[in-house]
């Protein structure tokens, strides 16, 4: 049943995997292990995203399954949010100026589903608003995503706040979206870029160190 | 269109000879320029984005960019005088200069469902009872969704109907004034394609979701749109007397959707599209934004002949040559980041290439990747423009 479930999750293949959690509730499987099964089809997803067998729509539906799943578990009055030990923790946002977040949002989802904390900041974050949120947090990693040229000299500043606060040795900061590239990468004085999401937490696990 | 003068000495061929011969994939006398120049006039001229929306202001902020760093050989007009114009090509919440935005920010897009999925058959009813000017009703029937002062039903055809008139007879004395300095414009008018259409004013998640579960009913509305778009673009096209238009295809990137959805549901309305613009005589410039590698193959059905792929850097422009280079004029594709941040001799070095590589045989227009990085240093942008007098010669 746990590889049927896995398998459907990354088929994408809805009704295959909320007809294998009904059975596994029946059968009095633990809501945990349930989850941490989706996350094992996720991982499928993911792979076949970065290899392009997926694209955005895929990354989408599977965000709609396990929502479903989560639902179901939730009805069944077996679920207790259970407080799973995270990776680490990671840091979106969009910076001043940009307030696209799809490309955000699906890092985000992917990063959730691999076991690291996210937190969003949301879009037009400004420069001191990542540093803080770092500072308070602990999070060890930032992921800023734009798709505006304008927004490089805000990226540079992100990575100069840290330099000033002092914690820029201790942070790695990426970035993603349509405006980056290698030159953006090195004026802003980032760790690493992509365009595609999933490399993201490619990142973020060299970063942290931990899978 | 009546274009006389030439724009270098040792041109032999006006503007709109240059670019009829590249995209009919024959061999001009040199590789034509087309930047796609909007904010970065008013941050070359010292205004800000919101000035822009004032034609006086904009024509001085783009005549200061013709004349400081030009010539280019065809405009790309992207100059909407009346915010809500620029909803009629891209249906989407928009945050402009000055409206919602700093008046120095550019014009962003909100992901926001302004089509219900009962539109897919509104469509359908619409298209049957109307089909040429189905789209005009579908966009005021959207437009009070975009833009909250914009009344329904007759409300927004008041509203929107004279500044539309308004915007089309402005860019069209602006068109005369460019011909009389030897420039051509890259089309005449434009819209994103049905299928892109709709993925923006569904919002991408729920497009997403569409596309799972009724791709058939996506496909069947965007076909039964062609009669609209057709009767829009030919006579608009005609009232600028172009011979060109421009197709957005924003969201058919591999970047949203597989090569099979491309093949499946977004190509054959563009393809209807297309083939319908050809019987009438005009040539369709596809404005294909994101990664496009995996669709190439697939363009390849589109008629030869008829059609620009306009690519911004996402994609492998020189692998777009091998694949569709004999069917298709290919126009692109300086990136933003390397005008923003690249240095004259990096810049001058990649057009150079482009120049060699896909402009051998013709074929070819040089143009930034997208719109010119607003931020773009001007000294590249001269680079750019010069490099097609310093390679771009075929004799």
């Amino acid at each position: 049943m746990d590889e049927k479930l896995v398998r459907a999750m990354g088929d994408l293949d809805e009704e295959g995997v909320l007809s294998s959690v009904e059975a596994m509730l029946s059968a009095g499987t633990e809501p945990l292990h349930i989850v941490e099964l989706c996350r094992e089809g996720f991982e499928i997803v993911g792979k076949r995203y970065e290899t392009r067998e997926y694209f955005l729509s895929g990354l989408i539906i599977s965000d709609d399954i396990f929502e479903n799943v989560l639902g179901l578990l939730d009805r069944s009055g077996c679920f207790q949010a259970v407080e799973e030990e995270k990776l680490g923790k990671v840091i979106l946002g969009a910076p001043l100026g940009d307030v696209h977040d799809i490309g955000k949002g699906l890092v985000s989802q992917l990063l959730r589903y691999s076991g690291y904390e996210v937190i969003d900041l949301g879009v037009n974050v400004r420069p001191a608003g990542f540093v803080e949120a770092a500072a308070e947090s602990g999070a060890t990693v930032v992921g800023i995503s734009t798709l505006i040229t304008v927004a490089y000299e805000s990226l540079r500043e992100t990575v100069l706040g840290f330099q000033h606060e002092g914690l820029r040795e201790s942070v790695k900061i990426m970035l993603g979206g349509g405006a980056v590239s290698q030159r953006v990468c090195e004026y802003a004085g980032a760790d690493a870029w992509s365009r595609d999401a999933a490399d993201a937490v490619k990142f973020t696990k060299a970063f942290i160190g931990k899978e | 269109m009546r274009i006389t003068k030439l724009l270098h000495p040792k041109d032999t061929m006006t503007s709109e000879e240059r670019m009829q011969a590249a995209i009919n994939l024959q061999v001009p006398d040199r590789v034509p320029v087309s930047p796609l120049i909007y904010y970065f006039a008013a941050y070359y001229a010292g205004m800000v984005n919101a000035d822009l929306r004032d034609p006086a202001n904009y024509s001085r902020a783009i005549d200061k960019c013709f004349n400081e760093l030009g010539p280019w050989d065809a405009l790309y007009p992207l100059n909407f005088y009346h915010a809500e114009i620029g909803t009629f090509i891209f249906p989407m919440k928009m945050l402009e200069p000055g409206l919602g935005l700093p008046p120095d920010a550019i014009r962003q897009f909100l992901e926001e469902e302004i089509m219900v999925p009962e539109d897919y058959e509104w469509i359908t009813r619409a298209c049957e009872r109307t089909p040429s000017v189905s789209y005009i009703r579908l966009f005021l029937r959207w437009i009070p969704r975009i833009w909250s002062h914009i009344g329904e039903g007759w409300r927004s055809y008041v509203y929107m109907l004279p500044r539309i008139a308004d915007n089309l007879w402005r860019w069209r004395s602006e068109y005369h004034d460019w011909h009389d300095r030897g420039v051509t414009q890259l089309y005449g008018f434009g819209l994103e394609a049905a299928f892109d259409s709709f993925s923006m004013a569904r919002g991408i998640l729920n497009f997403s979701r569409d596309l799972r579960k009724y791709p058939e009913t996506i496909a069947r509305a965007a076909e039964e749109m062609t009669d609209s778009y057709a009767f829009i673009l030919k006579n608009l096209d005609r009232f600028f007397g172009v011979g060109r238009v421009v197709i957005a295809l924003h969201r058919t990137s591999n970047d949203f959707i597989s090569p099979d959805t491309f093949e499946k549901v977004a190509l054959p309305s563009l393809k209807s599209l297309v083939e319908r613009l050809k019987a009438e005589g005009v040539n369709s410039v596809l404005h294909c934004d994101g990664n496009w590698d995996l669709n190439l193959a697939a363009l390849r059905e589109l008629p030869a002949g008829c059609c620009v792929a306009q690519f911004d850097g996402a994609s492998d422009i020189f692998k777009a040559k091998e694949i569709i280079g004999d069917r298709m004029c290919i126009y692109g594709d300086v990136p933003a980041d390397l005008l923003a941040l690249g240095s004259p001799s990096e810049v001058d070095e990649y057009c150079h290439r482009l120049i060699e590589e896909m402009g051998k045989g013709g074929g070819f227009i040089l143009g930034s990747g997208c719109e010119l990085a607003p931020n773009a240093r001007p000294e590249n942008v001269k680079t750019m423009m010069e490099s097609v007098v310093k390679y771009g010669y075929y004799s």
